[in-house]
C-alpha cells in the first residue's frame, strides 16, 4: 500500500521531470543563450566557456588528440583517481567477503573442459589480451583509454575461466599487480607534488601530438590503470566462482 | 519534441527501474533495476551533451571545421560506468553472504532485523 | 626543496593522499596484520595532526584553495580564461571544522581497534579499509567541485558498506550491509542525476561557479528537481526520518569502530546537506520554505528516534535510535539558522541556533562515539549486546563503567558536559524562533536520559550473576580509545566559550558567507548572493562563559557551586549517627518479606523497565512498530515519498517572494 503511493509519486515527479526536460535548452544551441557566453561577475563577453576552453587549447594544453583523455587524466585528473579508489576499495571488499570457506558442500565436480570452447577461447586469446593492450596504451590518440582497455584484457581472462574449469587465477600475484599499478598511479602524481608542481600536473615533455610518445603523463597513467583495472575485474569474478582451493 | 527523445527515455528507464526496486521480491532483481536506473543516469548524462551535427571530440583525423560535442559528460560518464560496477560487484556478493546464511533471496524472508 | 608556505598549502590534498597511499599499500601485507594496523593508526594520527594544522592555516588565512594540475596553486581561474576549468578544493573554516572531527574519530577508532579486530582474519584489509573511509570522509568536506563530491560520495559509501559486512560469520552482517549498500546506491545515482542538471543548464561543475549562476538565474524549475533530489538523499544518509530505516540496522551490525565511523560519516553527509542549502541556493529559493523542511525533518527525526529507542534491547539498535535523534537536533538548530537567512533575525538568534547546530555536531561526535565504544567494550567482555542478559558488570569493568557515564551524562545534556552548552544555545535560540519547537527538544532530552538510565541499570548496576564472574575489564588500546574521546567531552564541556568563539563561530560564519565562498574562487560575487553577516558577542565579561542570544551558561562556575554543595551536604551528614554495620543482616534483601532467591531472579531486566510507558502508548507504538518492516523495498519506497513530498512543496512554495 505504502509502495503503491510511493510509486504513484515516483510517477508524478517523473511527468513532472519529463515535462520540464521538454523546454530544456539543448546544449547544441546554447550558443544562443547569454549565460554561456556572458560572464555575469565582470559584465563582459567572455570569448569562451568550460567547454569550449577544453575543445579549442586542450590539444595545445596537454599535448594529446583525444580531448576526453585529456579530461579524464589531466584536468579532472583527481575524479579518475578517485574511480580507481572505488575499484580497489569494491575489489578489498569482494575479497575479505567472499574468502571464507564454503559452506554447504559447494564442491563442484571438475568436469573436462569443452572441446569447442577451449579451442576457441584458445585461438582467441592472444588477440583479446593484444586489443586490450593496444586501447589502453593508445588512448590520447583514439577512442578508448584505461577502463575499456583493462575491461578487455579482463574479459580474456574470464573467458579462460569458462572454458578451462580447471584455471585459477593465483590470487596473489594478481593483488600484487593491482596495489602497484594504483601504486603507480599515486606516486606518478606525488612526484608531481614533490618536485614543487601542484598533484597530477603534466612535468614530461608533450611531445608531438598525433605520435605515440606524446602528451607526458598520459600514456603511463593509462598503462597503470589498465594493468590496475585488469588484474581488479579478473579478481572480482574469481572470487565470486569460488577463489583459490 | 523529437530532440528531447533522450531525456524521455531517460524518465522512463528510471520508472522502470524503480519499479523493479520497489515491487521485485528476488534481491536479484532489486540489484538489475538498481542497474537500469545507473544505465538511465548515464545516457542522462551523455544526451546532455550533445551539439547538433557534432562529432566525436578527437582530433586524430577528424573532419575539419565540424563542432565537436561537448567532452565533459563522456569523462562524467567514464568515472560512473566504473563506480556503478563497483557497486553491483559489491551488492552481488552481499547477496551471496545471505544467501549462505538465510537460503533464499526473498526479500521478504529476510527481515530478521525488523523494528 | 618544498617551503613551509608550500607545505602549507598542499595541506588540503595531503590528508586525503596519505590515506589512500596507505589504503594501498596495507592490502599487500597479508603475513604481517598486526604492522598493518600499527601502520594504519600511526597514520591516522599523523592525519589529525596534519588537520589540526590545516585548522589553524585556515583561521590564519582565510579560505584556502587547492587546484589540480595547474602552475599556481591558487589560482583557480587560468590566465587566458575566465572561467574555472580544473578541480579545486576549497577548505573554509566549516570544511575543516569537519574535518577535524572525522579525523579525531577516525583516531579513536583506530586505536580502538588494535585489540578489538585481532582476532579477526583479514585484518589488513580492514586497515586497508578504514584508511580509505577516512580518506572518503576528508575528501567529501574539502572538496569544491560537485562531480568529485559524487566520487567521494560513493568512496565513503561503498567502503563503509564493506566495512559493515566484516564479521561475515554472524547472520546479520550481510543483511545489513545489503540494505544499506542499495539505499545509498540509489541515492548516489540520484545525485548524479542532479549533477546532471546542473551541467546541462549551466556547463560548470564547480560549487562556486554553480552558485553564481543559481543566483542570478534564480529557481527555475530544473533548479527546483535538483534541490529536491540533492536534500532527499544527505538527509536520507545522515539518518532523517522517514528514511532512517538502514540506520539502526547497519549500526548494530558493524563492529563497534566501524560504528564510529559510520556515525562521524552520517555527519559529513549533514555537512553536505548544509553546504547545498546554504552556498548553492542561499537566499535564491525561498528560506523559509527549506528551513521548515530541514526543520519538520529533524522534528521528526528527534521524536521518532527516541521513542522507538526506549523499547529495544539490543544495546547497539538503541544507540543508534539515539543516533537519528540527535541528528534532529543538528538540523532544528541549522534549519532555523536557514529559515532567517536574509533577514535581520540571522544576525540575534539565527546565527546564534547555528552556532549550537554545528557545535552539537562534534559533540555528538564525540559522545556517541563514546557511548558506542562501550557497547563494543560490552560485546567484547560478555560476547553478547542483549541487555536482557547483561548486569552487575560495573564491579568487573570500571574503566567502561565511568567512560559509560561521561557518554550519557552528556548526550542526555546535563551540566557540565558539553552537551548542555550545545543544547541550551539551540534551546535559546529556537524558542525565540517558534517556542514549541523548544519544548519538543526538551522533552525530547528527558526521554534520552530515561533510556539510558535503562541501559546503565541493566548492563553495569545490579547484583553479582554468577554468569560474569569471569569478566575482564577490555585490554589497554581499548581503554585509550575510549579515554581520547571522553577526555574531549570533558574539556569541551570546561570551556565551551572558547571552543565556540574559535572553533564553531567562524564555520557558522564560514557556511552563511555565500558571497566569500563564491569570491575566493571567482574573484568577485554577484550582488544577489547572500554576504556575511556579524555574529553576536558570544564571550562573557566574567571568564569562562558562553552567551547566547538571551542567556548565559559558566561551567566552571557551576562546578565551583556543585562543589561548595557537595561540601554542605557532606557537613550535614558527617552530624549523622552512622549505625551501617557490613556483614550482618543489615545488607541482606529482601523481597516483599521474602529473602531473595537467587541474584539472576532478582535482577530487573531491560525489557521490564518502561512496560508501563510502553504499554500506556501502546496505541502510538503499534502502527510505529508495523512501519519499521525491515523489507528492503519499503525503505526505498520512503526515500521516493520524502524527495516527492519535498519537491511538491518547493514547486508550490519555494520560489522566492513566492505564496507564503
Amino acid at each position: 500500500m505504502r509502495r503503491a503511493v510511493s510509486a504513484l509519486l515516483a510517477l508524478l515527479i517523473f511527468a513532472y521531470l519529463f515535462g520540464v526536460l521538454l523546454k530544456a535548452p539543448i546544449p547544441g544551441d546554447y550558443r544562443d543563450e547569454r549565460y554561456n557566453y556572458y560572464s555575469p561577475l565582470s559584465g563582459r563577453e567572455a570569448n569562451e566557456s568550460v567547454p569550449d576552453h577544453y575543445v579549442e587549447r586542450g590539444e595545445e594544453e596537454t599535448g594529446s588528440q583525444n580531448i576526453v583523455t585529456s579530461i579524464v587524466v589531466l584536468y579532472r585528473g583527481f575524479d579518475t583517481l578517485g574511480e580507481v579508489t572505488v575499484l580497489f576499495t569494491a575489489a578489498t571488499g569482494v575479497a575479505f567477503l567472499l574468502s571464507t570457506q564454503r559452506s554447504k558442500g559447494e564442491k563442484e565436480k571438475k568436469k573436462e573442459p569443452n572441446f569447442m570452447a577451449s579451442t576457441g577461447v584458445g585461438l582467441v586469446l592472444p588477440f583479446i589480451l593484444l586489443v586490450g593492450a593496444y586501447i589502453f596504451v593508445h588512448g590520447h590518440l583514439t577512442p578508448g583509454g584505461g577502463f575499456p582497455g583493462g575491461a578487455v584484457i579482463a574479459t580474456g581472462f574470464v573467458l579462460m575461466l569458462v572454458a578451462y574449469p580447471r584455471f585459477q587465477l593465483r590470487e596473489k600475484k594478481v593483488s600484487v599487480v593491482e596495489a602497484f599499478s594504483g601504486l603507480a598511479f599515486a606516486v606518478i602524481g606525488l612526484i608531481s607534488l614533490i618536485m614543487g608542481l601542484t598533484f597530477l600536473e603534466n612535468y614530461l615533455p608533450k611531445g608531438v601530438a598525433g605520435t605515440l610518445l606524446s602528451a607526458g603523463i598520459i600514456p603511463l597513467i593509462y598503462i597503470a590503470i589498465g594493468f590496475k583495472v585488469g588484474s581488479e575485474l579478473s579478481a572480482i569474478v574469481s572470487h565470486m566462482k569460488g577463489g583459490e582451493e | 519534441m523529437m530532440a528531447n527523445l533522450p531525456f524521455i527515455m531517460v524518465a522512463l528507464f528510471i520508472a522502470i527501474g524503480l519499479y523493479a526496486v520497489l515491487f521485485k521480491t528476488n534481491l536479484i532483481k532489486i540489484v538489475m533495476g538498481i542497474s537500469i536506473i545507473e544505465s538511465a543516469v548515464n545516457l542522462f548524462l551523455i544526451a546532455g551533451g550533445y551539439v547538433k551535427g557534432g562529432i566525436a571530440p578527437i582530433y586524430t583525423s577528424a573532419p575539419e571545421g565540424e563542432e565537436m560535442v561537448l567532452p565533459t559528460p563522456q569523462a562524467l560518464t567514464l568515472t560512473a560506468i566504473v563506480i556503478g560496477l563497483a557497486t553491483t560487484a559489491l551488492l552481488l556478493s552481499f547477496v551471496v553472504l545471505i544467501y549462505r546464511h538465510y537460503g533464499s533471496i526473498d526479500s521478504r524472508k529476510i527481515r530478521g532485523l525488523r523494528e | 626543496m618544498i617551503t613551509w608556505e608550500q607545505f602549507q598549502i598542499s595541506l588540503a590534498p595531503l590528508v586525503v593522499l596519505i590515506p589512500l597511499l596507505t589504503a594501498f599499500i596495507l592490502a599487500l601485507m597479508k603475513k604481517w596484520p598486526r604492522v598493518a594496523h600499527s601502520i594504519a593508526t600511526a597514520v591516522s594520527i599523523v592525519v589529525e595532526a596534519m588537520v589540526i594544522l590545516l585548522f589553524y592555516t585556515v583561521r590564519e588565512k582565510g579560505t584556502l584553495l587547492y587546484v589540480f594540475g595547474q602552475k599556481g596553486a591558487t589560482d583557480a581561474i587560468p590566465a587566458n580564461s575566465i572561467v574555472p576549468i580544473r578541480i579545486m578544493f576549497e577548505v573554509d573554516a566549516m570544511s575543516a571544522f569537519m574535518a577535524l572531527t572525522a579525523a579525531t574519530v577516525t583516531m579513536a577508532a583506530s586505536i580502538y581497534s588494535l585489540s578489538f579486530i585481532k582476532k579477526h582474519t583479514g585484518v589488513e584489509k580492514y586497515s586497508s579499509v578504514l584508511m580509505l573511509m577516512l580518506a572518503g570522509m576528508l575528501g567529501l568536506v574539502l572538496t569544491g567541485d560537485i562531480f568529485n563530491l559524487f566520487v567521494f560520495f560513493e568512496i565513503l559509501s561503498i567502503a563503509s558498506c564493506a566495512l559493515v559486512a566484516f564479521r561475515t560469520e554472524r547472520w546479520e552482517s550481510g543483511e545489513a550491509a545489503f540494505k544499506y549498500m542499495v539505499v545509498s546506491t540509489i541515492g548516489g545515482l540520484f545525485l548524479l542525476l542532479a549533477v546532471g542538471i546542473y551541467y546541462i543548464q549551466y556547463g560548470v561543475l564547480n560549487i562556486a561557479a554553480i552558485a553564481t549562476y543559481i543566483s542570478i538565474t534564480g529557481a527555475t524549475r530544473l533548479n527546483l528537481i535538483a534541490l529536491a533530489i540533492l536534500i532527499g538523499v544527505f538527509a536520507m544518509k545522515a539518518g532523517g526520518v522517514p528514511m532512517h530505516f538502514w540506520t539502526p540496522d547497519a549500526y548494530a551490525a558493524a563492529p563497534a569502530p566501524i560504528t564510529i565511523m559510520l556515525k562521524t560519516a552520517s555527519l559529513t553527509y549533514l555537512y553536505a546537506l548544509f553546504r547545498t542549502t546554504f552556498t548553492l541556493y542561499s537566499i535564491s529559493v525561498d528560506v523559509r520554505t527549506v528551513g521548515w523542511i530541514i526543520i519538520i525533518i529533524g522534528l521528526l527525526s528527534m521524536l521518532i528516534g527516541v521513542t522507538m529507542a526506549i523499547p529495544q534491547h539490543d544495546v547497539k539498535r538503541l544507540m543508534a535510535y539515539h543516533a537519528i535523534s540527535q541528528t534532529g537536533y543538528m538540523m532544528i538548530g541549522v534549519g532555523v539558522g536557514m529559515a532567517t537567512l536574509g533577514t535581520a533575525a540571522i544576525n540575534t538568534y539565527g546565527l546564534k541556533a547555528m552556532e549550537g547546530g554545528i557545535f552539537h555536531i562534534i559533540n555528538n561526535a564525540m559522545y556517541k562515539g563514546l557511548l558506542f565504544l562501550t557497547a563494543g567494550a560490552l560485546f567484547y567482555a560478555t560476547g553478547t549486546r542483549d541487555l536482557n542478559k547483561m548486569g552487575g558488570l560495573a564491579r568487573r569493568m570500571p574503566v567502561t563503567t565511568i567512560c559509560f557515564m561521561i557518554g550519557a551524562l552528556a548526550i542526555a545534556g546535563i551540566p557540565p558536559f558539553n552537551g548542555y552548552a550545545s543544547k541550551l544555545l539551540i534551546y535559546e535560540s529556537v524558542y525565540e524562533f517558534n517556542p514549541y519547537l523548544a519544548i519538543i527538544a526538551m522533552l525530547v532530552s528527558i526521554l534520552t536520559l530515561a533510556s539510558f538510565v535503562k541501559v546503565f541499570h541493566s548492563a553495569f548496576l545490579g547484583p553479582d550473576l554468577p554468569e560474569y564472574r569471569k569478566v575482564k575489564e577490555v585490554p589497554t588500546s581499548m581503554k585509550v580509545g575510549m579515554g581520547v574521546l571522553s577526555g574531549i567531552i570533558i574539556a569541551f564541556g570546561l570551556v565551551p566559550h572558547l571552543v565556540v568563539k574559535y572553533i564553531v563561530e567562524p564555520a557558522a560564519l564560514a557556511l552563511v558567507n555565500q558571497g566569500g565562498y563564491i569570491s575566493t574562487v571567482l574573484g568577485t560575487a554577484p550582488p544577489q548572493a547572500h554576504w556575511a553577516v556579524s555574529g553576536g558577542v558570544t564571550e562573557g565579561a566574567f571568564f569562562g562563559t558562553l552567551l547566547t542570544n538571551s542567556g548565559a551558561w559558566n561551567s566552571l562556575l557551576w562546578i565551583i557551586v556543585m562543589f561548595v554543595l557537595f561540601l554542605v551536604a557532606k557537613f550535614i551528614y558527617s552530624l549523622g549517627n552512622p549505625t551501617y554495620n557490613k556483614g550482618t543482616e543489615q545488607i541482606k534483601p529482601f523481597l516483599s518479606g521474602w529473602k531473595e532467591s537467587s541474584k539472576s531472579a532478582s535482577h530487573v531486566r531491560a525489557s521490564n523497565l518502561y512496560w508501563g510507558f510502553l504499554n500506556s502508548l501502546s496505541g502510538y507504538y503499534r502502527p510505529l512498530r508495523r512501519g519499521h518492516t525491515g523489507i528492503v523495498n519499503d525503505y526505498v519506497g520512503w526515500f521516493v515519498l520524502v524527495v516527492s513530498l519535498i519537491l511538491i512543496l518547493l514547486t508550490t512554495l519555494g520560489i522566492k517572494g513566492g505564496v507564503i
